[in-house]
């Protein structure tokens, strides 16, 4: 397949039964992206507690993306105080302004509606012994219909042919109608350059066969890499062939690519701490609100190989999943990014 | 951290520098690279009157009697009308200094596999080092000359002869089999290549090729 | 199948930050029992971003590799090298201690100050008033300097697991070892994994997808915990359970499988002590000494059914080879003094112990459903189970009958000892070179061997007095003949005479109800007896006057807080120095703050862990910043100076604590062995040549493979017995599974009965019941309060060392949380966010609140690592632990109950302390 003639689409497939909510891609994106300071509270991957209210704070409600007759339809933008973080903080006072103990390290930021990236982890929902959570990393989904795209009046923002949705800083002004369309809200605002700032799929390192820093860097080995119209990859056949990687809010409409595996959740217990093996801790209709309806029979698919591994049988899709081999999950960017001299 | 302290145990004696050892194949082997040792310094007078005499393949098997596997060293002698300026001529021009482009066969380690020289040189010098040598400053060849990495094979052997115990024996023992494999063999297999495309003396070819055979022979017998 | 460059302008922008000039490897060198192997990528000498260089080759092609090796807090270590708490200047208090105000001075006017408080102390008190504590932090160049160097003065280093408590006392009194850990890839081999007391999704990140991955391959993953946790997220069963009740539920699991005969009888009889033999009257073992004039008292017995008679249990073998021990069973006996004895065996005492442990009733102690007992029991017992403990029984204050009673899951269910199965902890394995080195005065193999072939020649020796004993249990012995001349200190005794825990300790409000003594009178009974004897250093009468804290961060770490050392211990220190990174709690409290170097400042090795079982290498990526030092440098130059002030005090020779001749003279040399050691590359180059040497590198390690590759996999476990406790054949093509020697090969446990061991026959025990293991309630600790608080690790930071990173403050809250459940929040009126007081008989501090559907009611958590400047009036959640410690650690002279560096020994306990909390604000 020649790249520079024929479209690709690059996908991400989160597992979010290996996520254990690091944020190691967060960070690992962050250091490479994002440390300048007007770039501080800036986190283009992202990894929340959910059910949660996530970053920026509430934007499951902000709306966005399309609607059923497939128009665009814009939402909220969100505003620094929805996304939080940044702080400063008062190090210098504490070591070595004679405080005496009578100043303490602390965010410096006013406490009311104060919000940061992970101000809600390991919240969730329910009540002990019955609460629940899980973990979802969140980046720009490189939508196969981006509604960013559509909304930039200065077309700064573009797609490319392998299926990342980028943006040309340069021709930027400002006018944050991506952050409003976006409906997943993962576009930042850069108050100092007076640009939209999101993730770049990493593409200097993809350009190289290089992975993505948050698929490279994930420790929990939960994130695939590859072409979503490869057929064979791991990607295509999680999506397309097994059908458990699912778009998270598919009624968005703008056909994201970034594909999550539903977590499996351990039952729930009864009043007298049985086992209440009827019952899913994670309530299905909260599942169905991310994934759709075909949330379900993935949830099935997965248990029921993961039950046939327990009786000892062979199981594809385990297989695929467990990824012996940690390349297994790079696609075909298993460059190593030491051996290239990306100075040039 | 726990760290161990011996205080209060009695530790035997340490290794005695100058032992007196019988001959077996372990010194047989030592004297043979001893030998070599000395075929690869650049030839004085007498070094040249052996060769002309054919006499260095027999030093080699004299050297190598009680040795426990076959070696064939060959014959080779030098050209009588080879006088000795030209016969240390030569030796500089084939693996020491050459005539412009660098010599056709050098004659140090560091040359060869591709590997760079310095990190070369650094990794034989402190192998040299935890072994109990150091290359005197004086010493005008650098510690990866095929000379000195055969005056190691040498001492190794030595000491491992020489060892009262065990667990030094086998220490150098195993050492000769690493520096083989990590640092000798390959490279002399490549220089006695090269110093048979030089188009050389028959005799440096000898020596080279004898050289080669004889580190990768022994080296198969180091592990048997 | 690479797509087009991105040719618009803004792509150039991030080109250029994806850009570098230098490549090296480097590794964090923390508490976290991991060496993720990263490189480091740095542009005109400065740091810009690292990534783990995922460079693992996958060992075995049925078990997934160990790649990609990281965390979120090594993937932002490159943002602390200039982070806002780093140290770069040596500092001298210029106001009181804690009072902020410093002076910057330079190196040779603070070193000089040191020296001369250090000649000071020596001359006036002894060379034990200078105090170092032991860290584990820092990596091996770090611990070899400060070691070093007290070593030579014959000063006091104290116990680095007498403070930080990682001390499974449990797993020593079962196994006599407690360093048990597989590396981490046997956990995809376990059939049944149980999350128990730990939480690997927050504290072994680079290692929990073997987890995922196992219960993706057919295990079933079970979280047993009170929370719900981030680890149950990811698990097949969340048993939710009483804190602090574990033995019970352990114990009830144990009555299930004896009672429905699905315990493993073989494994049972060759590896515990249950089929011995026992006074059925007194509880207690019969001996050599009670039935044969000729017998040792350290030989046991057997009643074998096919003879019908006693038999000698071996000491040499595990193997029952043609006996057949009971484990039923009574008989009679005819003592030496002709009396008649009725025996049994531990078997038959245990099976009446666990008659209080039916799943009904151990429910009602843990709170987990009786049929949730059983089907684990059931479950158990037929597969290969593992245990994924972490430290956190260690810091229960009856944590060692928690976890006796998980080594009793274990042993009935045939669950150690093969792939995937055991029981997790620490096992520290690989690098002898480092060990060597301590023992070595010059470079070279000649030297290694020789110090080598000295410690064959002592273990022989040893050997010769005990033939039957095995090369670990020897190792130990050796071990133990080094410590009295040695510099370390259980730190217990240093607590309680000059830290004021003799009052806390000795708080019986805070203690077992069944102590049938005060504290205080066990505490001087095991004094007078010597059980300690050479180990307490400063004595009581030695006033400590100088304290070293090299890497390690008392005054965030002390259980109690400011009463624990602030106002104890402090005012009567003459010089406080503090050798760190960061300006940490303790450095803020200090006389003299010296700047260390980081790592990717300097080349750097890792303690070696079986967990990765490669060698963790850190390279120098960039100079030290501002003017920090390697802790070598300093100490080297500190010798001398300290050598200096020998002169000037006119105090060169003088004697230790044992009365041995000391000399400062030639101090500065001696330390770098006249120059010998004065390279830091050199000397990491002598530790992989020795540990080649030793047979547990491969001999192509050195300091340019490691250039090259990154790391490095061991290849034995080493001669010395903390690699030997793992006690297992090391593979190449296979993870390393614990303790397959004592079931493969029937070699017998460093324990008083060579076996397993579930009772222990001492008076203290047994006058406490606790002879054989049993539940018992976590004692009042703290006073009569309603919330229970407990503590683990956090997934932010490993103890306070990410505390000064901005990028990952960006990832929580950024400030110190306790973390309570909605319907506590409601009891007390607490809504999220608002700031608390926790308060109890011991102390108080405020906090910010942090509602949480996954908290079990009446428990409060507050996740370890946040300073106490970072609390108002900077009293962290410290101040409300009292550190109380359990009286049956102070044993001794109990076969494997004694002390070993490193391991047994009385532990502060800080889990499970009652407070009461308090609405303050919003």
């Amino acid at each position: 397949m020649n790249a520079a003639t024929e479209k690709h689409q690059i996908a991400w497939v989160v597992d979010l039964n290996k996520c254990i909510g690091c944020q190691t891609c967060s960070v690992a994106c962050k250091v490479l992206w994002t440390r300048d300071d007007s770039e501080k509270a800036q986190w283009w991957c992202s990894v929340n507690t959910q059910p949660g209210e996530g970053t920026p704070r509430g934007w499951e409600n902000m709306g966005g993306g399309y609607d059923a007759d497939g128009k665009l339809s814009p939402g909220k933008t969100p505003t620094p105080e929805d996304f939080g973080g940044g702080f400063d903080f008062n190090h210098e006072e504490v070591f070595y302004g004679g405080s005496a103990g009578k100043k303490h390290l602390e965010p410096q930021a006013p406490r009311e509606g104060r919000w940061a990236m992970n101000w809600d982890e390991d919240q969730g929902a329910g009540e002990w012994p019955n609460s629940y959570y899980f973990y979802m990393p969140r980046l720009c989904n490189h939508c196969t219909k981006p509604a960013c795209v559509e909304a930039c009046p200065s077309k700064a923002m573009y797609k490319r042919d392998d299926g990342l949705v980028l943006r040309d800083e340069d021709v930027c002004k400002g006018s944050k109608d991506c952050m409003a369309a976006c409906p997943y809200k993962k576009i930042y605002f850069n108050e100092e350059k007076n640009v939209a700032q999101h993730c770049i799929g990493c593409f200097p390192r993809i350009e190289a066969g290089v992975a993505p820093a948050c698929v490279r860097q994930c420790p929990g080995r939960a994130v695939f890499i590859g072409w979503l119209d490869e057929a064979g990859s791991p990607v295509n056949r999680l999506v397309h062939e097994h059908k458990i990687a699912l778009p998270l809010h598919p009624e968005y409409g703008t056909r994201p690519n970034v594909y999550y595996i539903p977590p499996l959740s351990p039952h729930p217990l009864n009043e007298d701490m049985s086992i209440n093996t009827d019952k899913s801790r994670i309530p299905p209709e909260y599942l169905e609100g991310l994934f759709g309806p075909d949330v379900h029979v993935a949830l099935k698919t997965l248990q029921s190989e993961m039950d046939k591994r327990r009786e000892g049988k062979e199981s594809d899709l385990m297989k695929t999943l467990i990824a012996y081999k940690w390349e297994e999950l790079l696609g075909p960017f298993t460059a190593d990014p030491a051996l290239i001299n990306a100075a040039d | 951290m726990f760290v161990y302290s011996l205080d209060g145990l009695k530790i035997d004696g340490d290794l005695a520098k100058d032992v007196e050892i019988e001959d077996n194949e372990i010194t047989a082997r030592s004297g043979v690279y001893q030998t070599f040792g000395k075929l690869f310094i650049a030839p004085d007078a007498e070094a040249h009157q052996l060769a002309v005499d054919g006499k260095w393949p027999e030093k080699l098997r004299e050297a190598a009697e009680l040795l426990a596997y076959d070696f064939d060293f060959g014959e080779a002698s030098l050209d009588g009308s080879v006088s000795a300026e030209d016969f240390q001529a030569e030796y500089i021009r084939v693996f020491d200094v050459g005539s412009g482009d660098g010599p056709p066969a050098p004659i140090v380690g560091g040359a060869y596999g591709g590997v760079d020289r310095r990190k070369k040189m650094e990794e034989v010098a402190r192998f040299f080092e935890y072994f109990g040598l150091t290359t005197t400053p004086d010493d005008p060849r650098p510690p990866d000359h095929l000379a000195t990495e055969c005056e190691f094979m040498q001492y190794l052997a030595f000491k491992e002869a020489a060892s009262p115990s065990p667990r030094l024996g086998v220490s150098f023992h195993r050492a000769q089999d690493d520096f083989l494999e990590r640092q000798f063999v390959d490279w002399l297999q490549e220089f006695a290549a090269k110093v048979e495309a030089a188009e050389t003396m028959p005799f440096w070819v000898w020596a080279a090729k004898t050289a080669a055979g004889f580190a990768k022979a022994d080296m198969q017998h180091i592990r048997s | 199948m690479a797509p087009p460059p991105d040719k618009r302008a803004s792509g150039s922008q991030y080109r250029d930050r994806w850009s570098w000039d230098k490549v090296t490897f480097g590794t964090h060198c923390l508490n976290c029992l991991a060496t993720c192997s990263y490189r480091v990528y740095s542009a005109n000498g400065k740091v810009l971003f690292e990534e783990p260089s995922a460079l693992f080759e996958q060992i075995n092609p049925d078990v997934p590799d160990m790649n990609p090796m990281a965390c979120q807090k090594g993937s932002a270590w490159s943002q602390q090298i200039e982070g806002p708490d780093r140290l770069l200047y040596p500092l001298r208090r210029a106001g009181e201690r804690g009072e902020g105000k410093w002076e910057q001075i330079s190196w040779d006017e603070a070193l000089t100050e040191v020296a001369e408080a250090v000649v000071e102390a020596i001359d006036l008190e002894g060379p034990e008033s200078v105090v170092f504590e032991e860290t584990v932090e820092g990596g091996l160049l770090t611990q070899a300097a400060y070691l070093r160097f007290a070593g030579l003065i014959g000063a006091v280093t104290l116990d680095a697991n007498g403070l930080i408590n990682d001390f499974p006392a449990g797993h020593h009194i079962t196994f006599g070892k407690f360093s048990c850990a597989s590396s981490q890839d046997d956990t995809f081999n376990g059939e049944v994994l149980l999350i128990w007391h730990s939480n690997p999704a927050y504290t072994a990140i680079p290692y929990a997808h073997f987890i995922t991955e196992a219960r993706y391959n057919g295990a079933e993953v079970i979280t047993i915990a009170p929370d719900y946790s981030a680890s149950a997220v990811i698990s097949d069963k969340y048993v939710p359970i009483k804190a602090g009740t574990d033995a019970a539920f352990a114990l009830g699991m144990c009555k299930v499988m004896i009672d429905e005969n699905l315990y493993h009888e073989d494994f049972v009889i060759a590896q515990t002590d249950l089929p011995l033999l026992v006074n059925a009257q007194t509880r207690r073992f019969i001996r050599g000494n009670d039935v044969d004039n000729h017998a040792p008292e350290d030989q046991f017995y057997w009643w074998d059914t096919k003879t019908d008679a006693l038999v000698l249990a071996p000491r040499d073998t595990l193997d029952p080879g043609a006996i057949k021990p009971a484990l039923e069973g009574t008989w009679e006996l005819t003592a030496l003094d002709g009396s008649t004895i009725s025996v049994t065996t531990v078997w038959e005492l245990m099976r009446k112990r666990l008659q209080d442990y039916t799943p009904e009733l151990a429910s009602e102690i843990c709170g987990v459903h009786p049929d949730v007992i059983r089907t684990m029991a059931r479950t158990i017992a037929s597969k290969r189970t593992k245990i994924l403990e972490g430290f956190n029984t260690a810091k229960y204050y009856h944590g060692d009958l928690m976890e006796r009673a998980m080594c009793l899951v274990l042993a009935l269910s045939g669950n150690w000892g093969r792939k995937g199965t055991g029981i997790q902890g620490l096992a520290l394995a690989g690098l002898d070179g480092y060990q060597l080195w301590g023992m070595k005065q010059k470079k070279g193999v000649m030297e290694t061997i020789r110090v080598m072939d000295g410690i064959d020649d002592a273990m022989a020796k040893l050997r010769e007095q005990s033939p039957d004993a095995t090369d670990e249990i020897l190792g130990y012995e050796l071990l133990q003949r080094g410590l009295v001349s040695g510099t370390a200190s259980p730190p217990a005794f240093f607590h309680y005479y000059h830290c004021g825990y003799e009052e806390t300790w000795n708080n019986a409000e805070w203690s077992d109800p069944e102590m049938k003594r005060s504290f205080e009178e066990y505490l001087d009974d095991a004094v007078r007896r010597g059980w300690w004897g050479g180990l307490i250093k400063p004595g009581s009468g030695t006033d400590p006057s100088v304290l070293f804290c090299v890497a390690t961060n008392p005054i965030r770490r002390q259980r109690g807080g400011a009463s624990g050392l602030l106002d104890t211990l402090w005012p009567t220190l003459d010089k406080i120095v503090v050798v760190d990174n960061r300006m940490s709690a303790t450095a803020l409290q200090a006389d003299i703050v010296l700047p260390a170097a980081m790592q990717y400042e300097r080349p750097n090795l890792q303690y070696a862990i079986t967990h990765s079982f490669s060698l963790g290498f850190s390279d120098q990526a960039v100079p030290p910043q501002g003017e920090a030092k390697t802790e070598w440098e300093i100490f080297s130059l500190l010798s001398q100076k300290v050598e200096e002030q020998g002169k000037e005090q006119d105090c060169l020779d003088y004697q230790d604590g044992r009365r041995q001749p000391k000399t400062l003279r030639g101090l500065g040399e001696t330390f770098t062995a006249n120059g010998t050691w004065s390279n830091e590359e050199d000397i990491i180059n002598e530790w992989l040549q020795d540990s080649i040497e030793a047979g547990t590198l491969p001999r192509n390690a050195s300091l340019a493979e490691l250039r090259e590759k990154g790391q490095i996999r061991f290849t034995g476990l080493g001669m010395f017995a903390p690699g030997l406790s793992l006690a297992t054949d090391v593979k190449k093509d296979e993870p390393v599974t614990a303790f397959t020697w004592h079931t493969e090969n029937f070699v017998p446990f460093p324990t008083l009965t060579r076996r397993a061991q579930f009772l222990i026959d001492h008076p203290w025990f047994a006058e406490a019941d606790e002879d054989l293991v049993k539940h018992k309630n976590p004692p009042q600790m703290g006073g009569d309060y309603p919330l229970l608080l407990t503590s683990g690790h956090s997934r932010w930071t490993i103890h306070a060392s990410a505390m000064g990173n901005e990028v990952l403050a960006g990832t929580h809250r950024a400030e110190p949380l306790a973390t309570l459940s909605q319907i506590d929040a409601k009891t007390y009126g607490i809504e999220d966010g608002d700031l608390i007081e926790i308060r109890n008989d011991r102390g108080s501090a405020k906090i910010r609140a942090k509602v949480a559907g996954r908290i079990m009611p009446g428990q409060i958590v507050i996740y370890n690592g946040w300073e106490p400047h970072m609390f108002e009036g900077w009293k962290g959640p410290n101040s409300v632990e009292p550190g109380m410690v359990k009286w049956l650690h102070l044993v001794s002279r109990y076969g494997h109950l004694r002390y070993l560096p490193f391991g047994w020994q009385p532990v502060p306990a800080d889990r499970a302390v009652y407070v009461e909390v308090e609405r303050l604000s919003s």
